[in-house]
């Protein structure tokens, strides 16, 4: 085996390794917003020009979608590892909208942040929240 | 021509150490309560981002890696002197070089070709020792070999400019951390130091485009972009734009896929598809988005009480730089964002 051939292995055990040191040392739970404004409170950070009019938070409370003041966009924001990342969503930014019970899954344009998916917590909240989403573009409901 | 030694290859004896500092930090974080943050997933992409850097170019970039060596040793022969390999060869090539990765680094912010392969290394939130692991893939195809070239003229040999990046990689490993604060002033004010790196990877206005030392700060003191860590401020890590994936090929592709993306819009005149390359990243044709300068000049606009201060431009210089902006506007000449200082990255 060259040193190259062990550098290699070396570096596939050793972050095998890592990870699961991570893992149980309870490392792999992203953040999770306290409720609806901690949730705005992190979009608002990012954008702090805008003004929410709604917030509707995940049931793992990881992601949370809005309705913003005066703006035809959708406010978006999610955990990603321990730290957040806001989006201002127009509907060419979406590639493919799906529907499936409770759970809304995103498509977007941007090579960078490819999918997300968000899960309400009724099918009746899903469904009004999509709804701001039809307002944009048809979402696809295999529901 | 000088025979030079076996130089020890950094990188093959380097892995065990980073490893093993890696797994200390965390052992301090999680049960010492030291300062900084760890994520399974952004850990294990940084480090398997490390991994790939040292793999994709000898895949796919073997050809461009000899070709640069030959390069290299094609400008060696016309060099006047030639230096034997001795310790104060060494530290002259060591100091030099430190010079040129402050150049290299700084046009790897500046130039949006440089920046499409470096943005991989800023593209986390997160601030460890795995961060440090989290390297380009593409290095070989920035064309910034080319600062080598001095070096080599001063007559010295390509291998031991090679060995003096990868001593001068090997100490940047060590400042990827929250967990050490500051160190003694003398130390703070000569050598690169977590503090002064931290400053490096924020994604706060004050804290764009500053301090790109490698190992001596001394150079950002010189070329005036050192900013210290304010204490009153702290860093928020990454990029303006954060990344939303944890898949490693688009972490170390998004960028390149951006400007591809940029160039092939229509309308665009062949100056403008080449200012979206090699202008400084946040450069647009229409003026959409926003390099540093602007996003600096928006917070002091919002906080005037800042202005002037480390990293801020002071309220006259805002002004002069907007009568600047203007006049380009007038002349027809490429649209910026509301000034024209650096770029949107950090």
């Amino acid at each position: 085996m060259t040193a190259f051939q062990l550098l290699v292995v070396f570096s596939v055990v050793s972050i095998s390794l890592m990870a699961l040191i991570l893992h149980r040392l309870g490392q792999s739970s992203g953040l999770i917003f306290e409720d609806e404004a901690a949730a705005m409170s992190a979009f608002l950070d990012e954008f702090p020009e805008s003004a929410v009019d709604e917030v509707a938070l995940s049931v793992d409370g990881q992601t949370a979608m809005m309705t913003l003041a005066n703006e035809p966009r959708l406010g978006f924001v999610r955990a990603i590892g321990k730290f957040t990342l806001a989006r201002k969503l127009a509907p060419e930014d979406i590639r493919a909208a799906h529907l499936k019970g409770t759970e809304l899954r995103l498509a977007l344009r941007d090579f960078a942040d490819p999918s997300f998916s968000i899960k309400f917590g009724s099918e009746e909240m899903s469904r009004r929240w999509s709804g701001y989403l039809n307002q944009q573009e048809e979402p696809k409901s295999d529901a | 021509m000088p025979e030079m030694p076996d130089l020890p290859k950094v990188e093959e004896f380097a892995g065990p150490i980073y490893m093993v500092l890696i797994l200390l930090e965390i052992f301090l974080i999680t049960g010492k309560r030291a300062k900084g943050i760890y994520e399974t997933r952004d850990a294990t992409v940084s480090v398997a981002m490390g991994l790939g850097s040292a793999v994709v170019p000898l895949l796919v970039g073997g050809a461009f890696l000899a070709g640069i060596y030959a390069i290299l040793f094609w400008f060696y022969q016309f060099a006047p002197f030639k230096w034997e390999f001795t310790i104060w060869a060494f530290l002259a090539c060591f100091l030099l070089d430190d010079l040129r990765y402050y150049w290299s680094h700084r046009f790897s912010h500046t130039i949006r070709w440089g920046w499409a392969n470096h943005v991989i290394h800023h593209s986390s939130q997160h601030y460890n020792l795995s961060t440090a692991l989290r390297q380009p893939w593409f290095s070989f195809t920035t064309g910034f070999f080319v600062l080598k070239i001095p070096l080599v003229l001063l007559g010295f040999h390509p291998a031991m400019i090679a060995f003096a990046g990868s001593v001068n990689l090997l100490y940047q490993f060590f400042i990827h951390t929250e967990t050490v604060g500051r160190l003694h002033p003398w130390i703070e004010s000569v050598f690169n130091t977590p503090s002064h790196h931290r400053v490096h990877h924020g994604r706060n206005p004050r804290y764009l485009d500053a301090n790109y030392a490698g190992v001596l700060i001394v150079w950002d003191k010189m070329f005036g972009t050192f900013v210290p860590e304010d204490d009153s401020e702290p860093v928020r890590y990454g990029i303006i734009k954060s990344l939303g994936t944890f898949n490693p090929l688009r972490v170390a592709t998004h960028e390149y896929v951006a400007i591809g993306q940029d160039i092939s819009q229509r309308g665009l005149s062949l100056k403008q598809r080449l200012a979206y390359i090699f202008a400084p990243p946040g450069w647009s044709h229409d003026g959409s988005r926003k390099r540093s300068r602007a996003l600096k000049a928006d917070f002091v606009q919002k906080y005037p009480e800042l202005a002037g201060q480390p990293g801020l431009p002071s309220l006259s210089a805002l002004d002069a730089s907007e009568v600047a902006s203007s006049t380009k506007l007038g002349q027809g000449e490429l649209v910026e964002a509301a000034s024209p200082i650096q770029s949107a990255n950090s």
